[in-house]
């Protein structure tokens, strides 16, 4: 019987990279995926395994809806868009939280609405109605630093790593929101109809993962 | 493996056919609710937007967008048992384009007072519905008691409850595992925990590891009311397809006892979802029980609708030149036998054929 194939979606980028690194010494190798090529597409059927590049922010779609049966993508993603999907395992790597940052003279002004730039909209809205404080979004898709700046907002809600970028452009975190890492996500349909494949890859990764910290 | 029915109207005629048989009866509903029935079960909703407008009489109607609430306002306890079958399209919102959908659904309901046996022909049935779609199917079985009791177990507000149990059903054993140092949750009952969301195992495998989780009355019923389950449905050719999984788990306000799910070989999501809801009826005052299910035809639209689009048996092509009275014989003959035929004067894209007949008048065939 030919070995079962797993789709993996892998996100475009230093963090895909290195996810990869990670499933390549945990045994999944694909030797093709490391020519130099324009192709989107790798696969080796003696590891049983097919990966492909996507946008990071896609990854959660491709496994909802079945194109991938796993993929690894941050929590960001998984919370802004609320996939149905497993998530199965923290990578324990891409570590950043999603954090409130302003300028850093910022007083919030509880008087009126607070306007919140930002490229999450509902982790945004979800973390200020919990509060119960009336917020204005401007959804914006990058450069989300400059907003508040220009005064085209009084905060914005965003991914911040080092805080190294904040400092630069006279900004600083001002509240944390969530711990954000990469997860390790499964449909739920292939999780049922290619589960022996499915829990040994997470099972390795798992293995991998913790002996690595 | 061949689908036993290959279209929407198919799926339909053969479901209302097993339901039927099984003594169930049609319940039929208006297309309209009024939008109090909605407004005050908000939660027991799939998606919480209705369509709403304004009747003759100025009263605030709703397209339905959930059937299950129309049944239980028009079923009386009084009635004895009830088992009723519906198909009806509702109106919901899709969660990530923000439209309105209408959607077809299949689903029974059985309610009044119920025993072992009424759950199990529940199930069974459920169980032979996929297998009529398709026979590569599984049904998720869970019992809502073990999370609820584990959960109670743990004393934590119901905000917290509600997070940990959409980490169960997400099986994100990481996150149960903070959320519940978090909150000081003991750790041999973050361990069990997180021991629920993973199990996904065959029943008689799944067994050995609920005895570890059984703490109280109340699992030892939900054990019990499982081995029950699974003995009587011993005899129906489907235990095979089933799997303990208590991921599958849905707001306590409504539900307790069974819940389960069904999917389907290269369906990317559920198909089928069901459980028992005695706490609904309460909510309705009604002191008996319910249990029943769902399938969500538009799941299923792709796996029907291709297959019936991309397939015929026989591609006949003719042209200005052929001969028509040939032709129609040709087409006839063949749908007498009980094939599928095509007759086209160019091969349509992408269409597949087992075989083709060239009637062309001038070409060479």
């Amino acid at each position: 019987m030919a070995k079962t194939m797993i789709n993996v979606a892998l996100p475009k980028g230093r963090l895909g990279e290195k996810v990869l690194a990670i499933f390549e010494s945990a045994g999944y190798t694909c030797p093709s995926i490391h020519e130099q090529n324009r192709r989107l597409i790798f696969e080796n059927e003696e590891t049983g395994i097919r990966y492909f590049w996507v946008k990071p922010s896609d990854v959660a779609i491709y496994v909802e809806r079945g194109a991938a049966d796993v993929g690894v993508c941050g929590k960001d993603i998984l919370l802004e868009y609320s996939p149905e999907v497993y998530e199965l395992l923290d990578m324990g790597m891409g570590k950043c939280r999603m954090a409130v940052a302003a300028k850093k003279d910022f007083r919030d002004n509880t008087a009126r609405s607070l306007i919140v730039a930002t490229k999450f909209p509902n982790i945004a809205r979800d973390y200020y109605l919990k509060k119960g404080r009336e917020i204005d979004i401007i959804k914006l898709n990058g450069s989300i630093e400059i907003a508040p700046i220009l005064g085209l907002s009084d905060v914005i809600v965003d991914i911040v790593e080092t805080g190294k970028t904040l400092l630069e452009n006279d900004l600083c975190p001002y509240e944390d929101i969530v711990n954000i890492s990469a997860r390790f996500i499964a449909n739920k349909a292939s999780y049922k109809f290619k589960y022996e494949a499915v829990t040994e890859l997470v099972n390795k990764i798992a293995s991998y993962v913790e002996n690595k910290e | 493996m061949r689908n036993k029915v290959t279209t929407e109207e198919s799926a339909l005629i053969a479901l209302k056919r097993l339901y039927s048989s099984y003594g169930y009866t049609s319940f039929k509903m208006s297309r309209f609710e009024e939008y109090d029935l909605y407004a005050n079960n908000k939660n027991f909703l799939i998606s919480d937007n209705v369509i709403t407008f304004t009747d003759t009489n100025g009263k605030l109607m709703a397209l339905k967008p959930d059937v299950t609430l129309s049944i239980v306002k028009n079923t009386s306890p009084e009635a004895g048992l009830q088992k009723l079958y519906y198909s009806e399209n509702v109106y919901r919102v899709a969660a990530k384009t923000h439209e309105y959908k209408e959607i077809m659904q299949v689903g029974l309901e059985s309610i009044g007072k119920l025993d072992a046996y009424s759950c199990a022909e529940v199930i069974t049935l459920a169980a032979k519905s996929l297998e009529l779609l398709d026979e590569d199917y599984v049904i998720d079985l869970s019992h809502m008691s073990f999370a609820t009791q584990l959960l109670s177990e743990a004393n934590l507000h119901h905000s917290k409850k509600a997070q940990i149990m959409e980490y169960i059903g997400e099986k994100n054993t990481h996150m149960i595992n903070s959320a519940c140092k978090e909150n000081g949750v003991s750790e041999e009952l973050t361990e069990m925990l997180i021991h629920l969301a993973a199990i996904y195992a065959t029943p008689d495998k799944a067994f050995s590891e609920l005895e570890l989780l059984n703490i109280n009355d109340e699992t030892a019923k939900a054990l019990m009311e499982l081995r029950q389950l699974m003995a009587a449905l011993s005899s129906s050719g489907i235990t095979e397809h089933i799997r303990f999984d208590f991921s599958v788990i849905s707001d306590d306000r409504y539900y307790n006892g069974f819940t389960f799910a069904g999917y389907i070989h290269g369906v990317p999501r559920k198909v089928l979802s069901g459980g028992r809801y005695d706490n609904l009826m309460r909510r309705f005052k009604k002191d008996c029980g319910a249990i029943g299910f769902a399938i969500y035809f538009d799941a299923l639209e792709q796996l029907l609708a291709d297959k019936e689009f991309n397939e015929v048996d026989t591609l006949i092509l003719y042209d200005g030149d052929s001969n028509i009275a040939e032709l129609c014989a040709k087409v006839n003959e063949i749908v007498a036998g009980g094939k599928k035929v095509s007759a086209m004067r160019d091969i349509p894209k992408g269409l597949k054929y087992k075989n083709m007949i060239d009637l062309g008048g001038n070409k060479n065939g």
